[in-house]
């Protein structure tokens, strides 16, 4: 399976999760296939399953997925723990897992070297845990983690080295990103406005 | 100088306590730690408080970043060596995407450190701060702490950006009879 692969085999079974994305091509590839006001791009190595978990717990009513990467989760691999202990029923990892660092020359990580993020994402104490290696593992698998009332984690194991571009540049920056999300959340009912200063904030006593 | 013993100043907790529920705050992550130990027990018995305990404060942060984005009032209980482990994570995600979250630690570089091994702590927490351009306030009297707080989150809401209350040894110690 390849990267895009698994992306769009993500992207294609989405209707209305809430998804954060980490750094690199995933972005590229997710925006390319289905891009949506809630999907939050380009979170930096480490933050996006941190990131997911927070909000996760603040909307439980929603999925959340977080498409996170090897050598991002390497990073931070104490939030499988906090998941773990603090379970957030609504959300799921998808770990692509290509066993390197893709964006800058495919040095291999930890993972590329035979860590077992799986393994390590179960010992942690995540219930649901899933490691595929085609499409329609993966399909499966999402479809059945997402439908559980508890933390899932998929491995889904993509080819590693060069791969297609879809997209040059994301065509939103980092804060364009946030704010557009924050809206979305807005037109879904999930949250309220933004607080801003109005005028009947500051009033005199008469 | 002679040999001074402190024990925790409960009622000062009590009023930080009270204060962060003023404050609207409903979600703690936290990573515990001696100086703010009495605020997170009674953070920890509030029911309508969800509290997480992260491994880390860049961690803590980044659930805080994802909680407030997400409709959450979020604060982040934490020594405040934890500054130094979440420069990244600030700069990132407070100042790259403009996410935003209360933060409240303990103050080594407040009058009355007594470890040492805080000496670094003292030097750079708050140039820390500065320099990532993170407003950030110290309470120096107990009676200001209600006020300083709420203020705190509102610049939390309003501007966007993570704010941190630094909390120094005399507020929160005091010294044994």
């Amino acid at each position: 399976m390849t990267h895009f692969e698994a992306v769009q085999t993500i992207a294609h079974r989405l209707t209305n999760e809430l998804v954060v994305v980490s750094v690199g091509y995933t972005n590229l590839e997710l925006h390319s296939v289905k891009d949506s006001k809630l999907n939050l791009y380009a979170i930096q190595m480490s933050l996006a399953t941190p990131v997911a978990f927070g909000l996760a717990k603040a909307i439980p009513s929603r999925k959340v997925i977080s498409l996170d990467g090897d050598g991002s989760l390497l990073m931070g691999l104490g939030i499988l723990s906090t998941i773990a202990t603090h379970p957030a029923k609504n959300l799921v990892i998808v770990l692509l897992d290509n066993g390197c660092y893709a964006a800058c020359g495919w040095y291999s990580t930890g993972s590329g070297r035979g860590s077992d993020l799986a393994g390590i994402a179960s010992a942690a104490g995540i219930p649901h845990v899933r490691t595929v290696a085609t499409p329609q593992d993966l399909a499966t698998a999402f479809d059945e983690l997402l439908g559980k009332d508890e933390p899932g984690f998929i491995r889904a194991k993509v080819e590693s080295g060069p791969q297609s571009t879809v997209l040059d540049q994301l065509p939103l920056d980092r804060l364009e990103s946030t704010f557009r999300f924050r809206q979305g959340l807005v037109e879904e009912g999930l949250v309220g406005q933004w607080r801003e200063a109005r005028l009947d904030h500051y009033t005199s006593p008469r | 100088m002679r040999e001074k013993k402190f024990v925790y100043n409960l009622n000062n907790a009590k009023i930080i306590y009270n204060a962060i529920k003023s404050a609207g705050i409903n979600f703690v992550i936290y990573v515990p730690e001696t100086w703010t130990r009495e605020i997170l027990k009674l953070l920890l018995h509030d029911k309508d408080i969800e509290a997480v305990n992260a491994t880390g404060e860049a961690e803590a942060m980044a659930i805080a970043a994802g909680a407030s984005l997400g409709g959450k009032t979020p604060m982040v209980l934490m020594e405040g060596s934890g500054y130094g482990t979440s420069i990244y994570v600030l700069s990132r995600l407070g100042l790259m995407h403009h996410m935003s979250w209360l933060i409240m630690s303990s103050h080594a570089g407040g009058l009355g450190e007594l470890g040492f091994y805080h000496w670094d702590i003292r030097l750079t927490a708050e140039p820390l701060l500065s320099t990532l351009l993170i407003p950030h306030c110290t309470i120096q009297r107990i009676d200001e702490a209600e006020t300083l707080i709420i203020e705190a989150q509102l610049t939390v809401e309003g501007q966007k950006v993570p704010m941190a209350v630094l909390l120094p040894h005399h507020i929160l110690w005091q010294e044994a009879k």
